[in-house]
């Protein structure tokens, strides 16, 4: 889910741990929202969002930079769009949200 | 504990006109009444081996089928299926009435048994692990367990995975087994000694004869058991055997969805379905060929117990 209202100044942060519970099911997370009873499938670079980069204030560039190291990968233009789209979809599902720097 | 054989069919033909009926079905206690002459040769036939109650109890459930009459087609016999003295559904031909009070047990358990996760799922039990058959209508779920319970199998139930959610065990609730259509004659070729029901026509989901289910499964309905395989059956018409292990994600996928109450459940139903799928080996079964699939699920659980 796009979203035209998240700039590259926009600054997201994971929801805080209590609200969901994380497994891990081979290369995909299975994640349970609390306050929505939701459960959702995430993948790995998701959950690594979720669980680890978010845990501070990050915006779009920074995040897919973090994830990009974690993989020992370069990050690119391509990259930040992708990662900027997943945090839309996961700020709709209630699990990150936006925040001051 | 008496059984309801002990009543012989008269005794038990009496009971379900008068008092009432007290059977005790898996781990629930059930009242079952009817006014349907009918269906009390067929029921007793089905239901002789199940363990018989006293009315000094709290029942889980009460059934009641009464004769009715289609309005405004007075001509046409109905049956009324009460629960708990309402009616949940609309009147049905009476010529259905076994089905009827079967679909109703399967009502009110589906509605009622929140304290357990319900899989739509059959579930046979061999070596004391189970193997879980989660499937919607139509994938053949019903025709495997019948089958496996003639090949030494126990039967826990052809239609409910009633698993507790702090832990991997399944509760047996072996009832009746509903065959529909061409899998009323493949259990016939297949298990020729197996018990059937008469063929109720004409139904919502076609011809139904059901199976009787085994004494031994009955006798055994107090035991529950880990569950160790999860199979998504599909049958197929002229599709190969095939059996390919799952991964766990697809497999919480599709059992979540599966589950008559998962969401109900909230985090419980969460940690009991990560619980199964991290706990079992986790298959999608393709067949045609009832025999074959038999064969291939037998050499699972061979192999499986040689294994361990």
């Amino acid at each position: 889910m796009s979203d035209a209202t998240a700039g590259v100044t926009t600054h997201w942060r994971a929801r805080p741990a209590h609200e969901f519970v994380s497994s891990q099911l081979g290369a995909d997370y299975a994640v349970y929202h609390r306050p929505s009873g939701r459960t959702h499938f995430l993948n790995a670079a998701a959950a690594d969002l979720l669980e680890r980069v978010l845990l501070q204030p990050r915006t779009a560039a920074a995040a897919a930079a973090e994830l990009a190291a974690g993989e020992g990968a370069p990050g690119s233009a391509e990259f930040v769009a992708v990662v900027a789209e997943s945090l839309s979809r996961l700020e709709y599902l209630g699990l990150i949200e936006r925040c001051e720097p | 504990m008496r059984v309801v054989g002990e009543l012989g069919q008269a005794g038990f033909a009496e009971r379900l006109r008068g008092q009432g009926l007290g059977v005790r079905l898996g781990p629930f206690d059930v009242k079952v009444r009817s006014g349907i002459a009918a269906i009390e040769a067929p029921l007793y036939g089905l239901y002789r081996d199940y363990p018989l109650l006293d009315d000094e109890r709290t029942f889980s459930m009460h059934l009641q089928l009464t004769a009715a009459r289609a309005f405004p087609r007075l001509d046409r016999a109905t049956v009324r299926l009460l629960v708990d003295g309402r009616a949940p559904h609309e009147d049905l031909p009476r010529g259905q009435a076994l089905a009827v009070l079967e679909w109703g047990i399967n009502l009110v358990i589906a509605l009622r048994a929140h304290s357990l996760l319900m899989l739509h799922s059959g579930a046979v039990e061999r070596g004391g692990s189970v193997m879980l058959f989660p499937a919607w209508p139509g994938s053949g779920k019903t025709t495997l367990c019948a089958a496996l319970v003639h090949r030494g199998w126990r039967l826990f139930s052809d239609e409910f995975g009633l698993v507790r959610p702090s832990t991997i065990e399944v509760l047996p609730i072996p009832r009746p087994m509903p065959l529909k259509n061409e899998s009323i004659d493949v259990i016939r070729a297949f298990a020729p000694e197996a018990e059937l029901g008469p063929a109720i026509p004409n139904t919502r989901k076609g011809t139904i004869a059901h199976v009787k289910v085994p004494a031994a499964s009955i006798r055994a309905s107090a035991h529950s058991a880990a569950v160790r395989w999860i199979v998504f059956p599909q049958w197929v018409a002229g599709a190969s055997l095939r059996c390919e292990e799952m991964s766990k994600a697809d497999a919480f996928l599709m059992l979540a969805t599966n589950a008559f109450n998962y969401e109900m459940l909230g985090e419980a139903g969460f940690a009991a379905v990560h619980r199964l799928v991290t706990a079992a080996a986790c298959y999608r079964l393709v067949y045609s060929d009832l025999a074959e699939a038999v064969r291939l699920l037998n050499e699972m659980a061979a192999n499986d117990a040689s294994g361990s």
